[in-house]
C-alpha cells in the first residue's frame, strides 16, 4: 500500500470512529439529564433511561410532593409521556400517596404540532373516581398538569380520553370536557 | 433534413400517447378537464364557515386529501401507534398513511382509494362522491386494528349551494326575537316543515314545543329584553326544540299566532287587563308543580329575595362516603333545615334543587335557579382528601375562561344570545364576596381553619346567572369530620345564615 492509501485507510478509520460517537451520543442523550425539576425532553431521539419528576399526594400536606423515578423510554416524546403517566397511575414507590385511580391504565398517548397532548386512559381512571370529593378530583389534574409541564415543557395543554372519548367530568364535579391549561391547572 | 421531420412527425403519435399514458387522469372521466371551484364547509356544531379550494368537472366534486383530513378531525384523534387510518363510508374504503406520527397527511402521503382519484402537481383530490354515495350515513373513522371507532361524523354534500355539510346539521331553528316595535312580542322563526305545541303556560315556565325540527346543538339564553320574558332558553329534546321562557309578574295573559313565510310563532304577553277582559290574551295556568319547591308549605313568600339551595349528589350520584355519612344525604337534610331556617329568620324565599333523593344534572340544577330569578345559588357539598390536615370549610367560585365569550352559530349571534355555559361570568366577583363570607363564618363557628376561597371550573356553577357558591361545609375524612358533619348542622345553619345576611347588607 502507497504512503497515500494509508494516509486515506487511517482517514477513513477515524471518521468511522467520528460518525460512531456522534450517532452513540444521540442515541444516548437521554441518559445525560440533569437532576431537579427543571429538566426539559422537547424531543425525545433514542432509547435508553430517563429521569422524570412525578407528582403524587402528600398524606401529611394538602399538597402535591415529587418522586423521581427513571423510566425506560423509546424514541419518541409521546412514548416518553405515556411512560410518565403510566409511572403516575402504578402509584408512588416512597411515602407519597397515589392519586390516579387502582387499576387504571395508560391506552394511547399523542401530541400533536401545537403541543397538545391527547392521552386516552382505561375506565377506571372514571369509574374509580366514583366517591371522591373536589379536592382528589383537584389533586388528580393538578398531578397530569405539574408533572407533564416539569418534565415536558414544549407542551401545552392536555385533552383526557376515557376509553378513546372525552368526559364531561371524571368525578362528577369539574369540567373535563376541554383541554385542560398545563400552566392553569399547576 | 426533411427526412428527420418526417421520421419524428411519424412517431408523434406514439410521443402523444406516452404521454397521455403518464399523466394521471380520473378514471372513466378522461375527457373531463376538472376546473378550480370553490366550496364551503359548514359544521354542524357551529364553528364558523369556511372556505375551501375544489375541483369540479360536470357533477364530479373533488376536494384535497388536505382539506378532507382535517374536515373528517383526523389530526385531532389520530393515534400515536398507528400509522394508517381506515375511512369507511358505505361499501367505499379509503386508507391515509402517514408519514410520521405526527404529520396526519399532506399532499405526498400515499394514498389508496378503490375510488376515482385525482392528482394535479403535488396534490391529491378526493371525490366527494363516494360521501354523496353514503347517503348520510355516518363517516367512519377507525385505527388500523377496526377495533377502536373513535367517532362517526355525518357528511353530506350540498351540490345546489356548493356546501359540505359536516356534522349534525345547526338546524332550522332561525332566530329568535324579541320585537322592538311591538311591545311584549317574541318571534321565534322556523324554516322548513314544522309543528308546535304549547307544552305549559305558566307565569313560571311557558313551555313551546317544536317537532320535527333541529335547533343549535346547545342551550341559548335571551337577555331579558322588554322586561316582560324572563330566562329565554332553547333546549334540544327528542323530537325537535323547546323553547322555555318566564314571565313578568304584571303579565296578565298571552296569545300566540302561528305565521308562515317566513315560518314563525309569534308570542304576545299583555300587561292590559282589558285585553284580558275581552278576551284577546289568555290567563296562564295556576303555578306549575313540577318545578322543585319545598314541600309542606312552610316557606311562604315574605320577601323579595330568592336564594337557591342546591344539596350534592341525588340517586345513583351518593358523592363522597365516609365514616357512616353519605354525602348527598346529609346534604339534603342539611338543605331542607337551612331552607325552613332561612326563610323564618331573613324572610327570603328558597327554592331546593331537589327535595327528595333524586338525581340531577348539573345543567338542570342551574336551570333551576334561573327560573326562579334566585339572587344566590350555593351548592353545598362535603370534601374527602388524601391529607388528614385538610379540615376547614373550602368555597369555590366559577373560575372565568379567558378570552372571548364562546362564539354563538349562525343569526343567533346577532340577536344578543350567550352560550348557556358562561352564565356566571359577570357573576363572580359577587360570588367572591359571598363565598369568602360564607367560609369566614363557618371557620369561626366550626373553631377549625379557613381553606378559603378557590377558583375552579365547575359546570354547576357556569350555567347560574346570579351569584354562585360551591360551598364545601367540612372535610369528612379530616379527624373529627363526622362530628362536625352529623353534631354540629345547628353551627353550619348558624354560620350560613349570618353569611347570607352579611352578603345581604353588604350589596345594599
Amino acid at each position: 500500500m502507497t504512503r497515500a492509501g494509508r494516509i486515506l485507510r487511517s482517514a477513513g478509520i477515524v471518521f468511522v470512529f467520528l460518525i460512531i460517537a456522534f450517532l452513540g451520543r444521540n442515541l444516548f442523550r437521554g441518559e445525560r439529564g440533569g437532576t431537579g425539576t427543571g429538566q426539559v425532553v422537547d424531543e425525545g431521539i433514542g432509547i435508553g433511561m430517563q429521569a422524570v419528576t412525578l407528582y403524587f399526594a402528600d398524606p401529611e400536606r394538602a399538597d402535591l410532593a415529587t418522586e423521581r423515578r427513571d423510566l425506560i423510554v423509546g424514541a419518541e416524546t409521546s412514548t416518553l409521556v405515556a411512560a410518565a403517566l403510566e409511572a403516575l397511575a402504578r402509584g408512588p414507590e416512597g411515602r407519597l400517596a397515589r392519586i390516579v385511580p387502582d387499576g387504571t391504565r395508560v391506552r394511547h398517548v399523542f401530541i400533536d404540532r401545537d403541543g397538545v397532548v391527547y392521552a386516552d386512559f382505561s375506565a377506571e381512571l372514571s369509574s374509580g373516581m366514583a366517591g371522591a370529593g373536589l379536592s382528589q378530583e383537584i389533586l388528580l389534574l393538578r398531578s397530569f398538569a405539574r408533572t407533564l409541564s416539569v418534565n415536558f415543557r414544549s407542551l401545552k395543554s392536555l385533552v383526557i380520553l376515557v376509553e378513546g372519548r372525552t368526559k364531561p367530568s371524571l368525578g362528577g364535579r369539574i369540567d373535563t370536557s376541554q383541554p385542560l391549561d398545563l400552566v392553569d391547572w399547576q | 433534413m426533411r427526412v428527420a421531420s418526417v421520421r419524428i412527425l411519424r412517431f408523434l403519435p406514439v410521443l402523444a400517447m406516452s404521454l397521455l399514458a403518464i399523466v394521471p387522469v380520473p378514471s372513466g372521466r378522461a375527457e373531463e378537464v376538472p376546473t378550480p371551484g370553490r366550496a364551503r364547509i359548514v359544521y354542524g356544531d357551529g364553528r364558523p364557515t369556511e372556505e375551501v379550494a375544489i375541483l369540479e368537472s360536470g357533477r364530479q366534486v373533488w376536494f384535497s386529501a388536505r382539506d378532507l383530513s382535517a374536515i373528517i378531525g383526523a389530526p385531532r384523534y389520530w393515534r400515536s401507534d398507528l400509522k394508517r387510518l381506515i375511512l369507511k363510508s358505505g361499501a367505499h374504503q379509503m386508507t391515509l398513511v402517514a408519514d410520521s406520527d405526527v404529520a396526519i397527511l399532506d399532499a405526498t402521503s400515499p394514498l389508496h382509494l378503490p375510488a376515482p382519484v385525482h392528482q394535479l402537481g403535488d396534490a391529491i383530490w378526493i371525490p366527494v362522491e363516494i360521501l354523496l354515495d353514503a347517503d348520510q350515513a355516518p363517516f367512519g373513522l377507525n385505527g388500523l386494528d377496526g377495533a377502536s371507532p373513535w367517532f362517526d361524523l355525518p357528511i353530506r354534500w350540498n351540490a345546489g349551494e356548493h356546501l359540505l355539510e359536516v356534522g349534525e346539521p345547526a338546524g332550522n331553528l332561525e332566530a329568535i326575537a324579541l320585537s322592538s316595535a311591538s311591545p311584549g312580542r317574541l318571534d321565534i322563526q322556523v324554516r322548513g316543515t314544522w309543528e308546535w305545541r304549547l307544552a305549559a303556560a305558566d307565569r313560571d315556565r311557558v313551555v313551546l314545543r317544536f317537532m320535527g325540527i333541529a335547533g343549535p346543538g346547545d342551550s341559548f339564553r335571551l337577555p331579558s329584553g322588554n322586561g316582560l320574558y324572563r330566562d329565554i332558553r332553547t333546549t334540544l329534546i327528542p323530537e325537535g326544540v323547546e323553547v322555555t321562557f318566564a314571565v313578568a309578574a304584571n303579565v296578565v295573559g298571552y296569545r300566540l299566532q302561528r305565521l308562515e313565510r317566513p315560518g314563525r310563532l309569534s308570542v304576545t304577553l299583555s300587561v292590559d287587563s282589558i285585553d284580558l277582559a275581552s278576551g284577546r290574551v289568555t290567563p296562564f295556568a295556576s303555578p306549575l308543580p313540577d318545578l322543585p319547591t319545598m314541600e309542606g308549605g312552610f316557606m311562604p313568600a315574605t320577601g323579595t329575595d330568592t336564594i337557591v339551595l342546591d344539596p350534592a349528589g341525588g340517586g345513583n350520584e351518593r358523592g363522597v362516603r365516609a365514616k357512616g355519612v353519605v354525602e348527598s344525604e346529609a346534604m339534603l337534610e342539611l338543605a331542607m333545615n337551612l331552607a325552613r331556617r332561612l326563610s323564618e329568620e331573613l324572610g327570603v324565599t328558597v327554592h331546593l334543587t331537589r327535595d327528595a333523593d333524586r338525581a340531577l344534572s348539573d345543567e338542570q340544577r342551574a336551570a333551576v335557579a334561573n327560573n326562579v330569578g334566585a339572587m344566590l345559588f350555593i351548592s353545598l357539598h362535603y370534601d374527602a382528601h388524601p391529607s388528614p390536615s385538610v379540615v376547614g370549610p373550602r368555597a369555590v367560585v366559577s373560575r372565568n375562561r379567558p378570552g372571548p365569550r364562546t362564539s354563538v352559530p349562525g343569526r343567533l349571534a346577532n340577536l344578543g344570545f350567550t352560550a348557556w355555559n358562561e352564565g356566571q361570568r359577570e357573576a363572580v366577583p359577587r360570588a367572591y364576596q359571598l363565598a369568602d363570607r360564607l367560609v369566614t363564618e363557618l371557620s369561626q363557628a366550626l373553631s377549625v381553619p379557613s381553606r378559603g376561597v378557590e377558583e375552579w371550573p365547575l359546570p354547576v356553577l357556569s350555567a347560574a346567572t346570579m351569584p354562585a357558591v360551591y360551598l364545601e361545609v367540612a372535610t369528612l375524612t379530616a379527624p373529627g369530620g363526622e362530628r362536625r358533619a352529623k353534631g354540629e348542622q345547628d353551627a353550619v345553619i348558624n354560620a350560613i345564615i349570618r353569611a347570607i345576611d352579611h352578603y345581604r347588607r353588604e350589596i345594599r
